[in-house]
């Protein structure tokens, strides 16, 4: 074993095949987009080199009123929600999972339901929940006695953005829990034994021990919630579309609207390369945040 | 590359052939097959291309051969009836439904992977295609006598920088529906003048049912609505012409039909909650009597005829009143002729395809009209027209005294154009401006620089 990691040849042999396609599928469509993006080019008729023009116009001009800054925000919020709401309760979830409750492996499933559905399932049930019309939601409110509280959820600017995100959030609920609950299952017992007999209280444990034993895949949970939040499209695109816009825009559907809807490939790939930059920087971000908060730490 | 085809033509010839025979004579011994094909196929080359046969494919928006929608119901009948008038020639078709469709096909014509024949809507969305040289110009093969078989101005979308590129099919207008029996609960008069249908906006209110139904969350149901009223306020003429950058969108007459718009809204004529109504749930709301009034084109003919509808029967069409003070008469009409299949420029065999096409599209002109949806663009006898939906009928006279039509919005403007002036619809239709604004801002998108 030992030989075949010492060889640097034998590892360039086995690393290259995963290389040459991630280099055929991943890295070339990267520069080709950032090439595009410096093109007004309607995706079949001539080109025309324009330089930064588009990355100009995505933040200044905002030439066709389409508020890209907006849409960054609007992900910036799922973000948000994600790390304070997603992972805090998949962990309480997870904890309570992991450390034995009745029905553990029904409940893990429960949870877990709403990963495997796809998101176009999700969206078109979330969709008839919020109708204005027929939803559960409003109906639900007008049975109780609380008419005034109805709200067309999904058109009103005020609510149309949560009405989006908390499905989205609820979504993922499960799958951050499974990592966490799989991380949590791996603690050996005999440490929380040993706490037990230092008489530490459950809520101490928790922090004391568990938090720190799998830091490291919390730090996962919180990279994948980050740069997920950014790119967030099937929810937003199946539910309004970025209507009431700019309200439910995210810099997706805008590239989606922009490439296929006004063909218009140049500016739709400079909003895509801006996307892979901004993905970087907040992995990047996020990386020595992790690492200043463990030097901080020890 | 021609030697090949030619090759592989031949072999898949004799492979149908084989099965053919196979199927029909049964315990045949394959050698006589084989002599029987081998003749075949070299009397075939013998008689150049005549009778070769040859493969078309063909992609369209219709996907659902079991759609109860008279453009299905007509595009489907139409193949089959040009599937059986040209025996040696296969077609294949692939439908891919609305939004998927629109994709799928910019997709493949940026790649340049078009299909020989395929469905685009006219005006802005095929220009792009017009341009990169994806479709064929038909003016040589319609010079055959094809284009006096066409009602006039129906090829006027289709028709870039003079060069005509596809046929019509049927003319679609929007059309007022009105639910009789749902007037008469409210005691209100179908509406035949503006001020009428206000009152009966208000009547229908008061009675507890949404005056008419509107989908505007899917934006063009809400489109329909500022357009009909555009063309009502300023006419065919100057709606046109700002469409095709010869006019503009920023004159009194346009404002003040934004102010019957906003009317309308103000008034909850369209119910509570438009914006957060689709387009599915409007229809729904209508079929099934919630709603009174419906706005929309003549492909509903056949879900409100439908056997299981709710509402058969009971509706009438009535032309869209007139406004008074407004320039546009009531024969203005909002629609007309912009579906159609074009040809791919680089097509092989191109008169064998024009003869196919063009056959196919006088059969669906009239196939559609008999489903119900749509008048016929192409002249001549429609065949036994007695089982025609009534509602169909209706709207054929009701626009045969039409004066002008002007087309869908998002289909005669770019796609980019479109997108901005949905975004500035929707805003409007929210209050978030004011009719001054929102046509100002639909000249300065949509006309930029005059």
């Amino acid at each position: 074993m030992h030989a075949v990691f010492g060889n640097k040849k034998a590892i360039a042999v086995f690393v290259l095949p995963a290389l040459i396609l991630f280099i055929l599928v991943g890295f070339i469509p990267i520069v080709q987009s950032f090439y595009y993006s410096m093109l007004d080019w309607n995706g079949i008729g001539e080109a025309k080199f324009v330089g930064l023009k588009w990355y100009k116009d995505l933040f200044v001009d905002d030439s066709y009123d389409m508020q890209f800054v907006h849409s960054i925000w609007n992900t910036f919020y799922l973000a948000l929600l994600s790390v304070c709401l997603q992972i805090p309760f998949a962990f309480i979830l997870a904890y309570i999972l992991g450390r034995g409750v009745r029905g553990e492996k029904f409940y893990r499933t429960l949870f877990f339901i709403p990963v495997t559905i796809s998101s176009a399932v999700i969206g078109l049930l979330f969709l008839s929940v919020l109708n204005p019309n027929y939803g559960v939601l409003n109906v639900f409110l007008d049975k109780v006695g609380l008419g005034s509280w109805q709200h067309d959820w999904l058109t009103e600017e005020k609510t149309a953005l949560s009405g989006i995100m908390l499905p989205a959030v609820w979504q993922w609920i499960g799958y951050y829990m499974l990592l966490l609950y799989a991380a949590i299952k791996g603690i050996s017992e005999e440490i929380f034994d040993a706490v037990k007999i230092d008489g530490a209280s459950a809520l101490r444990s928790m922090f004391s021990i568990v938090i720190p034993l799998i830091s490291p895949i919390i730090k996962i949970c919180i990279v994948f919630a980050v740069i997920g939040s950014l790119k967030f499209f099937d929810l937003t695109f199946i539910m309004t579309n970025g209507n009431p816009a700019p309200a439910t825009d995210v810099p997706s559907t805008l590239m989606y609207a922009t490439i296929f809807k006004r063909n218009m490939y140049g500016y739709g790939s400079a909003m895509a390369v801006f996307m892979v930059v901004e993905c970087l920087v907040f992995y990047y971000i996020l990386q020595r945040g992790f690492k200043s908060y463990e030097e901080g730490d020890s | 590359m021609k030697q090949w085809m030619k090759r592989f033509m031949g072999l898949s010839l004799a492979v149908l052939m084989t099965s053919s025979l196979a199927a029909c004579g049964g315990n045949n011994s394959t050698s006589s097959n084989n002599s029987n094909t081998s003749s075949d196929s070299s009397n075939t080359d013998s008689a150049k291309d005549k009778n070769e046969k040859i493969k078309i494919t063909m992609w369209s928006q219709f996907s659902d051969p079991n759609s109860k929608d008279g453009g299905f119901i007509g595009f489907y009948k139409a193949l089959e009836a040009t599937k059986a008038k040209f025996p040696d020639v296969v077609i294949e078709h692939s439908g891919f439904g609305g939004e998927a469709y629109k994709t799928k096909i910019k997709t493949a014509s940026a790649a340049d992977e078009l299909p020989d024949i395929f469905f685009s809507w006219g005006g802005g969305f095929a220009q792009p295609f017009i341009a990169g040289g994806r479709a064929l110009p038909l003016d040589d093969l319609a010079a055959d006598g094809t284009l006096d078989k066409l009602v006039p101005g129906t090829t006027a979308n289709f028709t870039y920088d003079n060069k005509l590129y596809g046929l019509p099919t049927n003319i679609a207008t929007a059309n007022l529906y009105v639910n009789t029996e749902l007037f008469q609960a409210a005691g209100a008069k179908i509406p035949t003048t503006w001020d009428e249908l206000m009152s009966a906006i208000k009547a229908l209110n008061a009675k507890k049912i949404t005056p008419i139904a509107l989908g505007a969350k899917d934006r063009w149901p809400a489109m329909f609505w500022n357009s009909i009223l555009d063309i009502r306020m300023g006419g065919v003429e100057a709606v046109n012409a700002a469409l095709t950058k010869k006019g503009s969108f920023d004159t009194p007459e346009f404002v003040e039909a934004s102010r019957k718009y906003k009317e309308l809204l103000d008034a909850k004529a369209f119910g509570a909650n438009p914006l957060g109504t689709s387009y599915d749930d409007s229809i729904g709301m209508f079929l099934t009597g919630k709603a009174a009034m419906l706005y929309m084109g003549a492909w509903v003919n056949g879900q409100i005829d439908a056997a299981d509808s709710q509402v058969k029967g009971k509706i009438d069409v009535v032309k869209f009143p007139e406004i008074p003070g407004g320039k546009g008469s009531v024969d203005e009409w909002h629609g007309g002729s912009g579906e159609t299949f074009m040809i791919n420029a680089k097509v092989e065999n191109k008169d064998r395809v024009w003869e196919v096409y063009k056959y196919f599209m006088e059969t669906m002109g009239k196939e559609v009209y008999l489903a119900g949806s749509g008048s016929s663009a192409w002249k001549g006898e429609m065949g036994d027209t007695s089982k025609v939906d009534p509602l169909a009928v209706k709207i054929g006279e009701l626009s045969s005294t039409g004066t002008a039509f002007s087309y869908w919005w998002d289909q005669m403007l770019s796609g980019n154009e479109t997108e901005s002036m949905f975004g500035s619809l929707m805003k409007f239709t929210a209050g978030k401006s004011s009719p001054e604004e929102f046509n100002k801002e639909l000249q300065s998108k949509i006309n930029p620089g005059q």
